[in-house]
């Protein structure tokens, strides 16, 4: 005992050293994921709050009730635009577009992160998908109040179920971590052609987005003759280095996917 | 000791503020990210006590984390860089060792010190930060290039502060 309590004396620093990691690599892990834990929620909320903050700064002042005008506008339309569709295909619950603002974004990291200014108390809840003016944009990750944190394509762990326009073949897009402005999409048979210029747009499987979403155009691909099957390198369309004004949307056809996948799965 | 212990707290939250509402808004060529806050720790004095470097570097780490939402990344990074500190300190030491109330400074212990130390010190602590950030072998190349661009540009940014806010050593002789 009286070793042991020694020992521990003697290496106090390293212990020490050991102890506080262990706590970095807690939070680290306990970010990742679909987690909305406390410190999860408190680190959104003090990010939304100094983002809003310079967000206030940055902008003219003039411009600002303009823009949120427009931004209304559009979102009745894709209302309208959506309900028609939903309509055409005797879809019954058509998703629903809220509008915010990314109030702060990263590009440049190796998991970059959307902040939007719209949270639980506007009806932002975590899984709903986020889209631009462009393109998709990301999932929402966790929500505090009044912000929510959106997981953008280009962050190293998402993954979103997409297809060539052309020919419907679908696969995962995942994100390399080295280009904002370059995405893979993995998984689609080495025999099926893919030229450069082809659209790829969201499948719209998960039940997060809708489908025929804009995700972005073929540059190239590499077929891997070990596995069968291509990765195509895409071009996205969304330019996460100027995003600002995005759509919330939600599927009130969620639940009723879900469950039915939970069937399944049973 | 008070005024030290004042500016000491001064510097930690001047330099958070300006991380989190400058620096964190700037990438330099898309990639190069400048962590500024890193200068709090580098020019802590000489004996000041190692447990409480760890500490101060948690706290340090995790206040940056929960600023720029990247919670636990900064505070891994921060007391790595804190462990390794004393043990380079000690690889370095001049040959007469270190002059007891020494701070750490170009004025004191010279450019070509300052700069060695500096550089080994914010490269460690860089490459962690990336590393945890890409968290793949795969892409160490690229985790290493980004590590070496984003050291220079605060190493220069860290220079300058240098420069623009130490004053020199009032001597009661009247002579440097």
């Amino acid at each position: 005992m009286r070793n042991f309590l020694q020992f521990i004396w003697n290496n106090q620093f390293t212990l020490l050293f050991f102890l506080l990691e262990f706590i970095g690599f807690a939070l680290l892990t306990t970010n990742n994921g679909f987690h909305n834990s406390k410190i999860q929620t408190a680190s959104t909320s003090i990010s939304g709050n100094v983002a809003d903050i310079r967000d206030s700064y940055a902008q003219y002042l003039g411009l600002k009730e303009e823009n949120e005008k427009l931004l209304e506008e559009n979102k009745r339309l894709k209302e309208r635009i959506s309900l028609r569709e939903g309509k055409n295909r005797n879809q019954k619950l058509p998703f629903i577009y809220q509008t915010a603002h990314a109030i702060n974004s990263t590009y440049s990291l190796g998991n970059n992160f959307l902040i939007l200014d719209k949270g639980a108390s506007e009806g932002v809840t975590a899984q709903q998908a986020v889209v631009g003016p462009q393109g998709i944009i990301g999932v929402v990750h966790s929500v505090s109040d009044h912000y929510s944190t959106v997981m953008p394509i280009i962050h190293s762990q998402s993954t979103v179920s997409c297809k060539l326009k052309k020919n419907n073949y679908f696969g995962l897009l995942k994100w390399r971590g080295n280009d904002d402005r370059l995405a893979v999409l993995e998984d689609i048979p080495n025999h099926i052609g893919v030229f450069t210029g082809d659209t790829i747009v969201t499948r719209g499987g998960e039940g997060i987005f809708p489908s025929n979403i804009l995700v972005g155009k073929a540059v190239s691909s590499e077929k891997n003759e070990a596995t069968g099957f291509q990765a195509v390198t895409v071009e996205l369309a969304t330019d996460f280095r100027k995003v600002y004004n995005v759509y919330v949307l939600e599927n009130k056809a969620k639940p009723e996917v879900d469950s039915l996948i939970q069937i399944m799965a049973e | 000791m008070n005024r030290e212990l004042i500016s000491h707290i001064v510097r930690f939250v001047l330099l958070i503020g300006v991380q989190v509402f400058l620096l964190n808004n700037v990438h330099f060529s898309g990639m190069i990210n400048p962590y500024i806050y890193l200068y709090f720790l580098l020019v802590l004095p000489v004996d000041f006590s190692p447990n409480a470097g760890l500490l101060l570097a948690f706290v340090l780490g995790l206040t940056i984390d929960l600023f720029s939402h990247t919670l636990g990344m900064h505070t891994i990074a921060s007391v790595f860089f804190a462990y390794g500190r004393p043990y380079i300190l000690r690889y370095m030491a001049p040959r007469d060792g270190y002059e007891f109330t020494r701070t750490i400074s170009i004025r004191q212990m010279g450019w070509l010190w300052f700069l060695t130390f500096s550089t080994i010190m914010i490269f460690l602590h860089h490459f962690v930060l990336f590393f945890i950030e890409t968290f793949r072998m795969s892409g160490l190349g690229f985790t290493f290039g980004k590590s070496i661009g984003s050291t220079a540009i605060t190493l220069f940014l860290i220079v300058i502060i240098q420069l623009l806010f130490t004053r020199p050593p009032k001597s009661s002789l009247g002579y440097e």
